[in-house]
């Protein structure tokens, strides 16, 4: 194809998007619409996500090693626990550490406590780990009990529960949320496209009969239909930074609020905005294309 | 040439719309095909298009087997003809130049050959003065013209003209079939399909006259002076 045709069927494709202006605006709102729902619900749940992360962050196993233990046995089960993929943080409480911290926490009442055991120490040598990830809290535990001479681990299992129930019941929601507004999107937008090109079947009935090719006949569709895709995405964008950042900055207005409530970093827009935008142009630019097309398809047997 | 061995064809509803037929036209021919509604005039349109293919039968057409023509080539088999249908079928937000220069610009045509050609296919239907006019602002006389033009752009070996005058006045029908004899004149094979009876018989030549999906009448008349 000539340069001077390209160029002919690009312009084509932007003048129609002029001249069909009202089914142009009702794709571009439809399209607009949906990318604004389909990002916010993302940017929620990641959010969410990161929230719920924060908590899981604060989970604690306690390892209690047995009297026999050695101090060789206590070396190899911090070497143990520092190497496990799924521990994030290690912290060694030694003996005489762990005896100190008991007695300053009795206070007064140290000496009847301790009454009779001047001298020994009955406290364990002690690991504080953290899990990393508490779904994989079975295997990393057993894991853990191959550590010679141990004698309790302590797990907060019904935090670790919740937890995984939370997430796993966010993930399911905002899962579904997504593929249904996607999917709504893509009827809504596949009928205003099918309505556009209907519109214009006489004309594409035209161009079949005085021998254009199909692409001939796709390319201004596609030129079109990605320009409204690209509309819709930018605007789409803007009003997700506007509407993100009012969230962003009621939440900074009152961090320690919502810190007690749990909700510590929300992520900044400045952070995700090429993600976000780049994000927008593809999927508008990419069903506005392919929706055109797609819906071409009908029209052009003859 | 145009060639019909043989052909039939039998739409997916079950109805016959040609039955066994044998037609030849030679490059330069002008011919008339008549015949009352549902007698298989649009059928052999739509056959020569390729716009549906043969229930059994070949139909040759400049050239191409449109029974072994792949779906590819079909464009480029359109290219060679230039088709004027009743309702004109213009592109209503094109001009009547952009209308002409849009047959062009399908087959690839350079931008110079495109400036030089339009001009001179629009000056020949005696629409100069209406070249940046929208087929809205024509009277059916003139988009009829404008469908001409657009048919003869690309110099095209066969014109089908498909009931060409059955949307504008009497008058005017008998200006569009002279500007057809007159480019069949230039060695442009022309096919019009039309069931005005006044017409054929005023301007005489070649009559196929299709009755019931077979040809019951393929001869040459001489004209009349008469007109109606």
């Amino acid at each position: 194809m000539r340069g001077s045709n390209f160029k002919y069927l690009v312009y084509q494709g932007l003048n129609s998007a002029w001249h069909n202006r009202v089914m142009s605006f009702a794709s571009f709102c439809i399209l607009m619409v949906s990318l604004l729902l389909v990002g916010f619900t993302t940017l929620v749940t990641q959010n969410i996500d990161i929230i719920v992360s924060n908590i899981e962050d604060k989970n604690q196993t306690t390892i209690f090693m047995n009297e026999e233990a050695t101090e060789e046995d206590v070396a190899a089960a911090k070497k143990l626990l520092e190497n496990d993929e799924n521990i994030g943080e290690v912290i060694y409480i030694s003996k005489d550490q762990a005896l100190s911290d008991m007695i300053d926490k009795v206070g007064s009442n140290a000496a009847t406590l301790f009454e009779g055991l001047e001298g020994e120490n009955i406290m364990p040598d002690t690991f504080q780990v953290r899990i990393i990830d508490i779904t994989k809290m079975d295997e990393t535990i057993s894991r853990i009990n191959k550590i010679n001479n141990l004698d309790l681990v302590k797990v907060p299992e019904n935090f670790a529960d919740s937890l995984i129930g939370i997430k796993r019941t966010l993930s399911a929601i905002s899962f579904a949320v997504v593929v249904a507004l996607v999917t709504v999107c893509l009827v809504i937008i596949s009928n205003t496209t099918r309505a556009s090109i209907f519109a214009r079947r006489r004309e594409i009935n035209i161009m079949k009969y005085v021998g254009a090719t199909n692409s001939f006949i796709r390319i201004p569709f596609f030129v079109e239909g990605m320009f409204i895709g690209l509309l819709s995405a930018v605007t789409a964008w803007l009003l997700t930074w506007l509407g993100y950042n009012s969230l962003f900055d009621l939440f900074a207005d009152d961090e320690v609020s919502w810190s007690i409530m749990g909700v510590t970093n929300i992520i900044p827009f400045e952070d995700v905005r090429l993600k976000v935008l780049i994000g927008y142009s593809v999927i508008g630019m990419g069903i506005g294309a392919f929706g055109s097309v797609l819906s071409l398809k009908k029209h052009m047997k003859v | 040439m145009i060639e019909f061995k043989d052909v039939s064809f039998t739409y997916s509803n079950g109805v016959d719309a040609l039955n066994n037929i044998n037609l030849r036209i030679n490059d330069g021919e002008f011919a008339f095909i008549v015949g009352n509604s549902g007698a298989g005039k649009s059928t052999v349109v739509k056959l020569l298009l390729r716009e549906v293919a043969a229930t059994s039968g070949s139909v040759f057409v400049n050239g191409y087997n449109l029974r072994k023509i792949r779906k590819s080539q079909v464009p480029k088999l359109r290219r060679t003809i230039g088709v004027v249908f009743q309702d004109f079928r213009l592109i209503p937000s094109m001009t009547v130049y952009d209308n002409v220069a849009f047959v062009l610009r399908v087959i690839d045509a350079p931008r110079r050959y495109i400036r030089k050609r339009v001009p001179y296919v629009i000056n020949l239907v005696g629409l100069r003065e209406k070249a940046r006019s929208y087929p809205s602002e024509l009277s059916g006389g003139e988009q009829q013209r404008v469908a001409l033009a657009r048919a003869l752009a690309n110099d095209p070996a066969l014109i089908i003209a498909d009931e060409p005058t059955g949307n504008i006045d009497p008058e005017l029908s008998y200006e569009i079939v002279d500007l057809l004899k007159e480019i069949n004149r230039c060695g442009t094979t022309v096919i019009m399909v039309t069931h005005e009876h006044e017409l054929v018989r005023y301007f005489g030549g070649r009559i196929i006259n299709l009755t019931a999906g077979g040809i019951a009448f393929d001869d040459v008349i001489g004209g009349s002076d008469e007109r109606k």
